[in-house]
């Protein structure tokens, strides 16, 4: 059985509250969530029951900062603070908005269209950063405290978070590949996966979790997975996750969960990340894939492919040849051509199939090629621009690390510039052999005259900077819909800065993004969920991906949506417009199903 | 492309020779007009990094929706002071 490729991703973002020692992310978050009803007062919410989380969560007893920001927030929105504080909203949109593990998470609709699924991916960023700027002018912060929320997968420390995709299979092939865990999701899930970094990649710079030192890398998430299968996503993570919360019918449909990819800034890597995809589990389905490309070691090859920024590397095959990761993107590539070609396929496939070509082409020849269009290359560009005015290179950087990475104790200003204080300070901490390490690698550039010391300094300024871009490429506030966001200026994270610039390829328009700010995707349940959060939202008890209670005149009633692809617009456009009242449209339901 | 990856490149690998040999003299205005084009995009991406990298002075004022506000929040800090700030819970 084929099933239609319904498609959501989900984003945890990163989040600081500056201006706050510690900074505390579960309450940054918290305020962005409250504010959402403050920015679209107009757009009804639905709460899932069980997220909501009980306000002594809060510590509310204490004079801490934390309370005092929560109740000039709570006398700002109006918001009862005896009772428990929702920490889950299901959007007028078909979106939901909520907290996890401390960071603000925006899943999108299901869609079925990449490009409907990358603007719903921008709606639900333009969303937070609508939420960010009215919390930030609301005067419920203390003045010289702000919110700034990032895109990214990591924070340079060893701490990473997700941006996962979800895609709809069928309960067969879901049952093959992930429980059984047959040859082919060796063959082609797992080696799609990881070598699909090599155009849906963030970049990051450094490497984290024990893993080899490299200057700037593909992914932001390789250096985080350990293991091939495995339920769990925080610890020990798998490539492939085996979570199975269909959010359907089971019988019929299963949710592939796919936790490896990074989260996007650029457009054409979030489209490619998921039209790719959703073309290779299609010919797993149709059984369309007559080769096998096993990796013999996935794991370590993941690293590998994101460390070769020659896409050049030869990877070892479980059969004993080589290809590189860019070798068997083409592989897959030629397959979907030969599929699309073998039947009456929709239009949008083949526009996957046209621009995944072209990408791989330049790929092939120059990565400077899509320096305005991969998140990796265009990261990459700016990175090599700043080193190249700094005259420094990735190996000298790599040459620095280790001493700069001992040596972070260090204060300049109270070490000076001298050479022999920074000596006597390293000698006295870390021992003579770190001390003479220090010395060798500062006079291992014959070429500068300029003392250790001075180039101590200069290596640390320059391994914070990359690191200060690296991270502020993935700020959002800069992000621009129409007039829909207000223009702020300033501190532009760095990717709107570029886009702002005209340094990025679009390829979406604002007017595709605008409508799924506040409107759900027209061809999923997404459509006939958001229906009954707009029409209904006071009847609504409860409220999940497929399923909804109501309670009217004291009784209850429930709304399964077990089929993802029940409840379009065109199919359910009549009866909404023929029923009156809640009782009549699921009656009208009832007699379709 | 840096010497490294143009050493890795197997030969033969790539595609420009096996297309249409166009004139010396187009060939050369294609260059330049490549050149010209890098040589701008280098300029306008220096000034973007100039603008970004010299942010580290909190201004008086900004400009909000197209109102001329008083500064409220902390603005950018040194590149390390961002860096060390910059701690995530661990997610998914």
């Amino acid at each position: 059985m084929i099933v239609p490729k319904v498609t959501g991703i989900e984003t945890e973002y990163g989040i600081l509250l500056r201006g706050v020692d510690p900074s505390d992310p579960v309450l940054a978050s918290q305020l962005l969530l409250q504010y959402y009803q403050n920015v679209f007062p107009r757009l009804p919410i639905a709460i899932s029951q069980s997220q909501t989380i009980p306000v002594k969560s809060f510590d509310l007893s204490s004079e801490s900062i934390i309370y005092d920001l929560l109740k000039s927030l709570v006398q700002s929105v109006e918001i009862d603070v005896t009772k428990p504080v929702p920490d889950s909203f299901m959007l007028a949109n078909g979106g939901r908005f909520y907290i996890d593990h401390a960071h603000p998470e925006y899943c999108t609709a299901e869609a079925f269209l990449p490009r409907q699924i990358v603007a719903a991916d921008k709606a639900g960023e333009a969303i937070l950063e609508l939420c960010r700027q009215r919390v930030n002018l609301s005067n419920s912060l203390p003045s010289g405290c702000e919110i700034s929320i990032y895109k990214n997968n990591s924070d340079q420390k060893g701490n990473s978070y997700g941006c996962h995709e979800n895609y709809l299979l069928s309960t067969a092939t879901y049952k093959e590949l992930i429980e059984h865990q047959s040859p082919r999701a060796k063959e082609h899930l797992i080696s799609f996966l990881i070598t699909r970094t090599i155009f849906c990649g963030a970049g990051k710079v450094g490497s984290e979790h024990g893993t080899d030192s490299v200057g700037f890398q593909i992914s932001q998430r390789a250096d985080f997975f350990e293991t091939l299968y495995g339920l769990q996503t925080t610890h020990n993570r798998p490539l492939i996750n085996t979570r199975n919360e269909p959010h359907a019918n089971a019988e019929e449909f299963r949710r592939l969960h796919v936790i490896v990819g990074d989260a996007n800034m650029s457009e054409y890597s979030t489209y490619l990340k998921v039209g790719t995809t959703q073309l290779l589990l299609t010919m797993l389905e149709e059984e369309a894939l007559d080769f096998s490309l096993a990796i013999a070691d996935p794991i370590a090859a993941f690293k590998t492919i994101s460390r070769d920024l020659t896409l050049q590397c030869p990877i070892l095959l479980a059969n004993g040849s080589h290809m590189t990761a860019l070798e068997m993107q083409q592989h897959y590539l030629y397959a979907a051509q030969h599929y699309l070609q073998q039947g009456d396929h929709p239009e949008y496939l083949h526009e996957v199939a046209q621009i995944w070509q072209d990408i791989l082409e330049r790929l092939s020849h120059d990565w400077r090629s899509l320096n305005r269009t991969l998140d990796w290359a265009i990261k990459r560009q700016v990175l090599e621009q700043y080193l190249q005015r700094q005259n420094c290179d990735w190996d000298t950087v790599l040459q620095w690390e280790p001493i700069i990475r001992q040596t972070l104790f260090l204060d300049r200003e109270v070490i000076g510039e001298q050479s022999s204080d920074l000596f006597a300070a390293i000698q006295s901490r870390l021992g003579k052999t770190v001390a003479q390490e220090f010395l060798e690698i500062a006079a291992s550039e014959p070429a500068d005259q300029s003392h250790p010391s001075q180039r101590y300094w200069q290596q640390r300024d320059i391994y914070f900077t990359l690191r200060q871009i690296d991270l502020k490429y993935h700020d959002i506030q800069g992000l621009q819909v129409l007039d829909i966001i207000p223009s702020v200026s300033g501190s532009a994270g760095l990717f709107y800065r570029l886009q702002q610039g005209g340094m990025i390829q679009r390829l979406l328009t604002d007017a595709e993004i605008a409508p799924l700010i506040s409107e759900p995707p027209a061809d999923t349940r997404a459509y006939l969920r958001s229906h009954c959060i707009n029409r209904y939202p006071e009847l609504i008890a409860d409220i999940d991906w497929g399923k909804i209670e109501f309670i009217e005149a004291e009784r209850r009633y429930c709304l399964m949506m077990d089929d993802p692809t029940f409840g379009s617009q065109i199919s359910i456009e009549k009866l909404i417009d023929a029923s009156p009242d809640l009782l009549t449209l699921l009656q009208g339901l009832a007699k379709m199903s | 492309m840096s010497n490294q990856e143009r050493t890795q490149r197997p030969p033969g690998r790539s595609r420009s020779n096996q297309e249409i040999e166009p004139s010396l003299l187009s060939r050369q205005t294609q260059e330049e007009t490549v050149a010209e084009q890098i040589q701008t995009e280098t300029q306008r991406l220096d000034d973007i990094l100039d603008d970004f990298l010299g942010d580290t002075v909190a201004p008086a004022t900004e400009v909000i929706d197209g109102t001329q506000s008083e500064v409220r929040f902390v603005r950018q800090t040194s590149s390390e002071e961002f860096v060390r700030e910059f701690q995530q819970p661990g997610g998914q």
